[in-house]
């Protein structure tokens, strides 16, 4: 190659990466950060927090706390008062705090350490931690002193216990003022800071749960576990908010008040009433877009803010939204709330996503891959999270002890909810490949089975675990319950127990008690397994034989497929065919048997089976033409089996679908011949 | 001095060669479609005993994901023999092309007559030089691995950015990784023409050693960029040709007897056209080397 044109390559390499600097520089011009500009003053809502006649709940709980929020530091400093009421039959000489965001202060806590700083896709780094600081807790104008909790002989001062000057008698109310300063961590666990987006959620002293066990009263708080939740009373939150002009908040309630501070700060004043926790979420790029939902004849406002360029998710977030608190409302109970408002964090916040607070949630699942309607993520989440206004915001069980009981339910309930309002899949459906989410389940059935369904969170051997046993084990056992035991009467079962149970804090009795008295049975052989044994079902067809009757010569079996040879002359013999099929699952349940015989005849026997007799059942049949397929469960009832494919049985296999898979695996095949080969 | 060819004269003189020996091209062209349908068919056959008699594969071939999730995960070991063989017959398909390319090479060189000379001339070169071609894709198996492996986690982290930003500018926005991507996409271009004309070179010098060859063939790439261009083809040709069927496929449908009959029709033209394209680039690189005035050992 001469000089020349050595030069002139080098010439064309250099315009060619000059062009590309350009190129890339423009694209990075177009995403610097948009400066913050004053937002309007929200306006405040005349509707009240309720739309049905209150007080809901016992209001056990109930805190006033004035919050300012610090955009730059990452902070919310706050007072708050809390009113308890002991509505107890002991006197109380101190009282259990939770200061979770000291879970996120170091490497030493026991959150850290269960989840070994991962939380889904979030990693708690250096530079990331967050924290509680509590000034002082006072009790009139006592200053209260407090011992932090110690779990296995380490302090964990995620859990505080206060001592208070003055005992607080049976009917009672103690006023507990704190001062405290949050830090917010780099977003984790669904809570914190990404870039100018704060998620705020388990940012202020909350107290425990006295209950009765037994015949005693205890207090239910626990320090904060790893993959644990949360359990708290409910009550009503005022809550005042100081933020910068140029934040947009979202919160859980209504906007009850909003005013100017001065030129720079804005304060805005929520109210909720009959909810058992408060979060908000403040950023200066979110967009709302709002629509209303109608429930018996009221009307609940539905907000979605999310981040710009994401209107089209927004829509379809909204939409299902407003279609989930009407399905969900139908199915089970009113929602009593005027308000619900989705936020939907940017990607590089997307360690809050998926979380539920009362009336406010978070959402996720937007994505270039998601942007087709039929790839339904985004609204499966976003039905996941506002049922938990009902499996959670209502029925608020002990998510530190019975995670199964809102997670579990609730996942069940999204099948319901999804099968309902969607036309097709509630997953996905596209390209000819359909998914529903309940078959998620089905797949990671087995995956890390290893614990009961109904234990603490933290005991499970992983987060994986706990995801498999708690939500998709949970859903499919109540999926096969209701399949099972009838549609109609377990809605109907189930809305009982939402009814009787709302706003209260139900057990594993409370929902057994409600599902037996109305489906009329006892379902100890269902739950026991189910919740305690790691019980499914295990069903397969173990052999089919069919022989002519005169001379019983056997023709086909299951393990030896022949030809069905007709061995006599008569014009039409009768075959006697028997059928073995067995369960060796752990759980025993009514399995239909439906035999399809070659001249297309059907016959359906039901397999009664509720554990006490054998693991098999043998069925016979007369008839006039040999058996063409045998399938368990035909119409798929039981979900909650690892039979999988030894649940059918045909006499000849199905060469369409060798075909389909012969044509895919040839293509693939030669594709990569051609491309690695010649 | 003699001038660097063109590469549309070098492409020219491919799709002479495919016209001229049309019935090597079919047989060698078709090879890949029997292979493929041998690993399809046994591959069935396999599934057909262990599922065939499911409903629940029945459900997982028309499109049930959870069905398909539930079958493949029923029978691991299966599903993992069942891609082993495939494995191992593609292994083997990439050996016997390198019989077919040596031979391929040959015959271009040596342009025989009649049938029988071709045959001679096809089966002499691909058999003499398989050895040599092999030692050439062992000697760039390391550079190929570490190419794909770069190119593999540079389009993932891309993915990730356009799923994240919802926009396919947001590869623009990604500098590192794009040019990670592109770097690894010209590397490959190079690597391969770089191969393709060392497998002329032994061809050609059989006797002068394959890292010779491999130098040489650097040397040629380096003087003359527009190899590069020439070489393109063939993996354009690739992508194009597996587009048309893929788009075609949803069209046709993929259940009844008619419509498998036509996607096999349909694959058998994909795999010509793919074919017909890796053919214009190797006869191409032929054609270049000739006219080329780069090669020192000429």
């Amino acid at each position: 190659m001469s000089r020349e044109s050595l030069n002139k390559n080098l010439k064309a390499v250099a315009q060619g990466l000059w062009i590309l600097v350009a190129f890339i520089a423009f694209s990075h011009c177009k995403s610097a950060k948009v400066p913050w500009k004053a937002q309007e003053l929200p306006v405040a809502k005349d509707t009240p927090a309720l739309i049905e006649k209150g007080p809901l709940s016992d209001r056990i709980a109930n805190y006033s706390i004035v919050a300012s929020y610090d955009p730059a530091e990452k902070t919310v400093n706050g007072e708050s008062t809390l009113v308890w009421k002991n509505t107890s039959d002991t006197i109380v000489d101190k009282v259990p705090v939770h200061l979770y965001l000291n879970a996120f202060k170091s490497k030493e806590t026991l959150f850290y350490k269960e989840t070994k700083g991962q939380f889904r896709s979030d990693a708690l780094k250096d530079g990331g931690w967050g924290s509680i600081s509590v000034a002082h807790f006072k009790q009139g104008e006592d200053t209260l002193e407090w011992d932090v909790e110690e779990y296995n002989g380490k302090a964990e001062d995620t859990l505080v216990w206060v001592r208070l000057k003055t005992p607080i008698k049976p009917g009672e109310s103690l006023t507990l003022k704190s001062t405290f300063t949050s830090k917010l961590p780099k977003v984790y666990a669904r809570t914190g800071h990404a870039k100018d987006f704060a998620l705020v959620g388990q940012w202020f002293p909350k107290i425990g749960v006295l209950e009765k066990k037994g015949k005693a009263w205890t207090w239910q708080a626990s320090v904060f576990h790893g993959f644990s939740e949360f359990y708290s009373d409910f009550g009503v939150y005022d809550v005042t908010i100081n933020v910068p002009h140029t934040h947009v908040v979202g919160a859980t309630g209504v906007l009850v008040s909003s005013k100017k501070v001065d030129e720079t700060m804005r304060e805005l004043k929520f109210l909720a009433e009959d909810v058992h926790d408060f979060a908000f979420v403040v950023d200066p790029y979110l967009k709302k877009i709002s629509g209303v939902a109608t429930v018996a004849g009221n009307t609940i406002d539905v907000d979605v803010l999310y981040y710009p360029k994401r209107k089209n998710f927004a829509e379809r977030h909204l939409k299902v939204a407003i279609d989930t608190l009407e399905k969900m409302s139908e199915l089970y109970r009113a929602y009593p709330w005027s308000s619900l408002t989705v936020v939907d964090p940017p990607k590089f916040a997307s360690g809050a996503s998926g979380m539920e607070y009362p009336t406010f949630i978070t959402t996720s699942g937007d994505g270039f891959w998601t942007a087709n309607k039929n790839v339904r993520l985004p609204e499966y989440v976003t039905i996941h999270e506002i049922g938990h206004q009902w499996f959670q915001g209502m029925l608020a069980s002990n998510e530190t002890q019975d995670a199964w009981l809102d997670e579990g339910i609730n996942s069940y309930s999204n099948a319901v909810v999804g099968s309902e309002i969607h036309e097709g899949p509630d997953f996905l459906d596209r390209f000819g490949w359909e998914l529903y989410g309940s078959d998620i389940g089905g797949v990671i059935l087995g995956e890390d089975w290893l614990d009961p369904i109904d234990q603490p969170p933290h005991r499970f051997v992983s987060f994986s675990g706990y995801g498999a046993m708690t939500y998709q084990h949970a859903s499919l056992a109540f999926l096969t319950l209701e399949r099972t035991m009838g549609i109609h009467s377990f809605r109907q079962a189930m809305k009982k127990y939402t009814e009787e149970f709302a706003f209260k804090h139900p057990t594993r009795q409370d929902l057994l008690g409600v599902l037996e008295r109305e489906m009329g049975e006892n379902l100890d052989w269902f739950f026991e397994p189910v919740l305690d044994k790691r019980g499914a079902a295990s069903l397969s067809v173990k052999r089919v034989k069919c022989g002519k009757e005169e001379k019983k010569v056997e023709t086909v079996t299951k393990d030896a497929p022949g030809e069905v040879t007709d061995a006599s002359s008569s014009e039409s013999p009768l075959y006697d065919c028997n059928v073995l099929v067995a369960n060796t699952g752990r759980l025993a349940l009514p399995v239909d048997i439906e035999v399809t015989f070659v001249d297309g005849r059907k016959e359906t026997h039901v397999w009664q089976d509720r554990g006490e007799g054998p693991r098999w059942k043998k069925v016979a049949f007369t008839s006039t033409s040999p058996i063409e397929l045998v399938e368990l469960d035909p119409d798929r009832k039981i979900l909650l089996d690892k039979g999988g494919v030894e649940r059918s049985w045909k006499l000849v296999p199905n060469l369409d679908s060798s075909s389909v898979m012969i044509s895919r695996v040839s293509f693939l095949t030669q594709s990569l011949m051609q491309w690695f080969g010649f | 001095m003699k001038k660097h060819p063109k590469v549309s004269s070098s492409w020219l003189s491919g799709w002479r060669f495919a016209s001229r020996y049309f019935g090597l091209f079919l047989v060698t062209g078709l090879l890949s479609t029997a292979m493929a349908s041998l690993i399809g068919f046994m591959g069935t056959r396999t599934l057909v005993m262990l599922f065939g008699r499911s409903t629940l594969f029945d459900d997982a071939m028309l499109g049930d994901l959870g069905a398909l999730f539930m079958v493949v995960k029923d029978l691991p070991a299966a599903m993992v023999g069942i891609f082993m063989f495939s494995v191992t017959c593609l292994g083997l398909y990439i050996v016997l092309s390198w019989f077919v390319v040596a031979g391929l090479i040959h015959v271009s060189i040596m342009e025989p007559e009649d049938r029988r000379s071709v045959s001679l001339t096809m089966g002499g070169g691909g058999l003499l030089n398989l050895w040599n071609i092999g030692k050439c894709a062992a000697l760039t198996v390391v550079p190929w691995i570490a190419i794909y492996a770069f190119t593999i986690s540079g389009v993932a982290s891309l993915f990730k950015s356009i799923n994240e930003e919802m926009t396919v500018w947001a590869v623009f926005r990604n500098p590192v990784d794009l040019v990670q991507v592109l770097l690894c996409l010209l590397l490959g271009l190079v690597l391969s023409t770089v191969v393709g004309f060392a497998r002329i070179h032994i061809v050609r010098f059989p006797d002068k050693g394959v890292f010779f060859a491999l130098m040489e063939s650097f040397k040629l790439v380096r003087r003359s960029p527009k190899t590069l261009a020439l070489t393109l083809l063939a993996p354009m040709g690739w992508i194009v040709f597996s587009g048309v069927y893929l788009a075609l496929m949803t069209a046709i449908g993929q259940v009844g007897a008619t419509s498998m009959f036509a996607l096999f029709i349909l694959r058998v033209f994909v795999s010509l056209g793919r074919h017909l394209c890796a053919l214009i680039v190797l006869i191409g690189q032929v054609h270049w080397s000739n006219e080329s005035p780069a090669l020192s050992s000429k």
